[in-house]
């Protein structure tokens, strides 16, 4: 008899789709009714078969969730929703035919709430079978807010101390199997959100197996092709890569601890890259901006000057005067809407004098800033510690006097200062501590000659 | 308008109504089929993905600056390579054994299935030729032949297990630069410049400067390949003219120059329209160069500007061809923006055929010859700020036989090895490479990798990865395929990231 059940149950992602294109061509018809004769029969006709696939539905999605291992908590609203959208598509069909009880009813209360009913049950519905984020996830990577083939969360001063299964392992399987294996939704009555669930195994029997850990089923699945159907994750979900594998291997093989950290079980820095935290990364403040505006980058552009994204697709960007030497003071006005975009700026062998400062004070994203081989003295320079964002400023070969440096000091973000001077040597017209010197490149380097220069073999 | 400019308009719209008439024909009634062929072929020319937004248009301009799809760590590249192959173990590869081998015959298991180039019979081991000591704060390992390097070594990544199946010069150099031995690919550096364009507009975006000799490969190391033309490095005289014929003719001014190529840009663009021949862009394109060039590569090139100490400290010597000119140069490019800069210094294969091949003599005065130049350019990058955006590699097409090489069974004249691809060293430094590291290790004679063993696609796959490309998704559609610049292979070497 279960397996009557079951089977009948997996008919229900089937089975759904029915009541759904039923209602909406009912819902569709209902509002042409005046247009395309005879309406009432055929209204009567889709509505009763809506009624009776909505039931079906019913039927095979209550087999499912007694079968399949689902929470009654978070089936509960798709389920009651579903029930509801039955009643409407019943009370309808009934209301067509003229039954006193059902004509009580205004005709607009069912059809809008057969609506509103059907877009809740198939909206729930298709959370439960792909995710809570199904929907909202290709947004999300459309503005950028993750990138989750990327995860990285192990830092390099400190992974050794982290433990293997909090560290590394959970948040791998997190990402690829907790998903199918949880508390709401255990496929194979398997669930993998925590050591404990892990050990418990499934269906099918344990998946860790600490006597002998070569033969875990864990690793039969994860190793077993593609193309095969115990093959886990299932083809069509996203796979585990090879470090991700390779990672759940030496795991289980050392025998599945959940305490030893990674230092203990011998894991080095090479073996971990692909899950290193890279610092690089973050070089940019990660913010959401519109798309910068179209008509001034072309007016930029038209006058020579260089403006990119920084990468492919994003809304940061770089400007440069590389090609428009004549910048000057004046035409940092036209860059007033790019004001967040612009995350790096180079205005080297440019006009500008140390009215810049103001302006550029204004660009609350810059990152980097490129001032070499102007007429700037370091008036102003100040307004910059707004910039909390500015972790590189050029200014190499200008008129900088030696308090610009004492200011520039103060600049928290900051973390290296270009200042070499060709002709003078600015590093001696001042005093700073040592800690805060290293963020200064005073330039100057020289090259001793040695004796072996001069002898020839 | 005076006359000439009438006379000159007159000329051009006869020459348009001629081209417009002769193409009618062949455009409309032969060839519709052949366009939208070529059609698509056009397309290639920009990498897919270029944001409209920003002008991606590359009909035009095919070297607009583009963004790379990853974030970049660095913008700029320069390549050193060593024409010939330079010893690693009188440079970098500290091997003391091979010290205590020095002379004796080199054991059978040795040679069994090794192809050489010119050891014959069994040679006899050959220890290292020079004294190595440890220096700066990683206390890395070098020569005393480098002297001036050890300032800098801090701040190098060293790869002593490079691996490259080639063994011949040519082959070599075309797999070290185009990732095949074969000719036809396209070069790094124009793999780079397709892929980001130059940000000077009035500098080519991959120059190439020699010192003693065009590499055996020839000028296929810096060559397009199948990418258009346009790509493919510009090869700068090192004396005299930096690019010949770049001054105008007496009695021409620059006015009148302009008005020439607009004509001439103008035809070749009816011309374009018509048959959608890419290599007609090119050629537009470098008209257009080569005018603004006049101007901007007399400039950059000369390196009597620079302040003294500058000169001195890469030990310049202006009007000559040099090495450390070079280097110089090189910095003055990659701080006006050009992207991609190589240099190829010819005379490193120690055979030991003559004492200028000989590891003990000829090899120390290369080594002296670069040390100097090399050491300043990092120190040089730094002060300018430039080194944490610019990469600069180190190389060769191979290394060299931890044996004595004996051409014909017979020992040679002076001291030299043969060429040797097993494992050599290569190395980094700048933008996104960790300082001071050493990744791959050799065996105790420093004949084969025994950790860490790299290829040239690894070394080519890691820049591309700097520069802000996926190796694998950056391709270019020829003969009906997407071709890489790592073909099916290469890995990043993450062990030398930051």
């Amino acid at each position: 008899m279960d397996i009557v059940l079951t089977f009948f149950g997996r008919f229900h992602p089937l089975l759904v789709h029915l009541p759904i294109g039923f209602i909406l061509m009912g819902l569709l018809f209902e509002c042409y009714k005046k247009k395309i004769q005879p309406a009432a029969t055929v209204l009567k006709f889709i509505f009763f078969w809506a009624s009776v696939s909505s039931l079906l539905s019913i039927v095979s999605g209550i087999f499912q969730f007694l079968q399949e291992g689902y929470i009654w908590g978070n089936i509960q609203g798709h389920f009651i929703a579903g029930v509801a959208t039955f009643v409407l598509t019943l009370g309808f069909y009934l209301f067509l035919k003229g039954n006193v009880f059902a004509l009580r009813i205004p005709r607009l209360f069912y059809t809008l709430g057969l609506f509103i009913s059907l877009m809740i049950t198939g909206h729930l519905g298709g959370n439960i079978t792909h995710g809570d984020n199904h929907l909202t996830e290709p947004l999300e990577a459309l503005v950028g807010i993750n990138n989750k083939s990327e995860v990285r969360f192990l830092n390099v001063d400190d992974y050794s101390r982290q433990k293997v299964y909090s560290g590394l392992i959970e948040p791998i399987l997190s990402k690829k199997c907790v998903r199918c294996h949880n508390p709401k939704k255990a496929k194979g009555q398997l669930q993998m959100h925590t050591y404990a669930a892990l050990q418990k195994g499934g269906k099918n029997g344990i998946i860790l197996d600490f006597n002998s850990p070569e033969s875990s089923e864990i690793l039969n699945r994860i190793h077993l092709p593609e193309f095969e159907k115990k093959h886990m994750p299932p083809r069509a979900q996203k796979q585990l890569t090879q470090a991700e594998k390779d990672m759940i291997n030496y795991w289980v093989l050392k025998g599945a601890p959940e305490f030893k950290t990674l230092g203990e079980l011998g894991f080095n820095e090479i073996q971990l890259n692909s899950f290193m935290v890279q610092e690089n990364e973050e070089v940019y403040p990660s913010i959401e901006l519109d798309l910068p505006d179209k008509k001034t980058i072309d007016s930029l552009q038209s006058m020579g000057i260089l403006i990119t994204p920084v990468k492919q697709n994003s809304n940061l960007l770089f400007l440069s005067t590389i090609n428009y030497k004549a910048f000057s003071d004046n035409d940092l006005g036209l860059l007033a809407s790019l004001n967040k975009h612009i995350v790096s700026i180079d205005l080297s062998d440019s006009n500008v004098t140390d009215a810049v400062f103001t302006s550029l004070s204004k660009f609350s994203n810059l990152v980097s800033i490129k001032l070499n081989r102007t007429a700037i003295s370091g008036q102003g320079i100040d307004q910059l510690s707004k910039l909390d964002n500015l972790k590189k400023i050029h200014l190499i070969n200008t008129n900088l006097k030696s308090e610009a440096i004492h200011i520039i000091s103060g600049f928290k973000p900051l973390i290296k200062a270009f200042v070499f001077q060709f002709n003078r040597d600015l590093r001696s017209e001042i005093s700073l501590s040592p800690e805060i010197l290293v963020r200064f490149d005073f330039g100057n380097y020289l090259l001793e000659d040695l004796p072996s220069d001069t002898v020839v073999y | 308008m005076n006359d000439i400019e009438k006379k000159l308009l007159n000329e051009y719209v006869l020459n348009q109504a001629s081209i417009n008439s002769r193409r009618h024909f062949l455009k409309d009634c032969t060839l519709g089929l052949g366009g939208i062929a070529f059609g698509s072929l056009l397309k290639s020319c920009a990498p897919s993905g270029s944001p409209n937004l920003f002008g991606g248009e590359r009909t035009l301009n095919p070297l607009a600056p583009l963004s790379p799809p990853k974030l970049p760590k660095v913008k700029n590249v320069i390549y050193l390579h060593m024409v010939g192959a330079p010893s690693q173990l009188e440079m970098f590869d500290y091997k003391p054994e091979l010290h205590k081998l020095h002379d004796q015959l080199c054991p059978e298991s040795l040679l069994k299935g090794k192809k050489f180039a010119f050891i014959q019979g069994v040679p006899k081991m050959l220890g290292p030729q020079a004294k190595f000591t440890q220096a700066g704060a990683s206390g890395n390992w070098i020569s005393d032949n480098l002297p001036h390097f050890k300032k800098v070594i801090d701040d190098v990544a060293f790869l002593k297990a490079v691996n490259t199946d080639q063994f011949n010069h040519g082959p070599a150099q075309l797999l070290m630069h185009t990732g095949s031995a074969r000719f036809g690919r396209p070069s790094l550096g124009s793999w780079a410049t397709y892929g980001l364009g130059s940000e000077n507009q009035n500098l080519p975006g991959f120059v190439v400067l020699t010192s003693g000799g065009t590499p055996d490969a020839g000028k296929s190391v810096w060559g397009s390949g199948f990418l258009p033309s346009v790509y493919q490095g510009i090869q700068c005289r090192s004396k005299g003219d930096p690019v010949l014929y770049i001054k105008d003719p007496k009695g021409v001014s620059r006015n009148l120059k302009r008005e020439l190529l607009s004509s001439i840009n103008e035809i070749n663009y009816q011309e374009f329209k018509a048959q959608e021949d890419p290599e007609i862009l090119t050629r537009i394109n470098q008209y257009e160069m080569a005018y603004r060039m006049q101007i901007t590569v007399p400039e950059v090139m000369d390196i009597e500007n620079e302040p003294e100490s500058v000169q001195k400290m890469y030990g310049v010597t202006p009007g000559k061809e040099s090495f450390a000119n070079n280097c110089l140069l090189a910095r003055k490019m990659v701080s006006s923006g050009v992207r991609f800069v190589q240099l190829y210094d010819w005379g490193w294969d120690s055979h030991g055929d003559s004492p200028a091949n000989a590891v003990d003599l000829g090899l120390r005065n290369k080594c002296k010859e670069i040390d100097r130049p090399i050491t300043a350019l990092l120190l040089d990058l730094k002060q300018r700020g430039l080194l944490d955006e610019t990469l600069v590699v180190w190389g060769a097409e191979f290394g060299r036989t931890p044996m004595q090489e004996n051409r014909e069974g017979r020992d040679m004249g002076y001291k030299g090895r043969d060429h040797h691809g097993d494992a050599f060293t290569m190395w980094m430094a700048g933008g996104g490479i960790k300082k001071g590291v050493v990744h791959g290790q050799t065996d105790d004679i420093g004949y084969t990798a025994v950790e860490g063993k790299v290829s040239v696609h690894d070394i080519n796959a890691t820049i591309l990865h700097l520069l802000g490309f996926d190796h694998e998704e950056f391709t270019y559609d020829f003969q009906g395929r997407p071709f890489r610049l790592t073909d099916v292979e290469g890995n990043i070497i993450r062990e030398i990231l930051s």
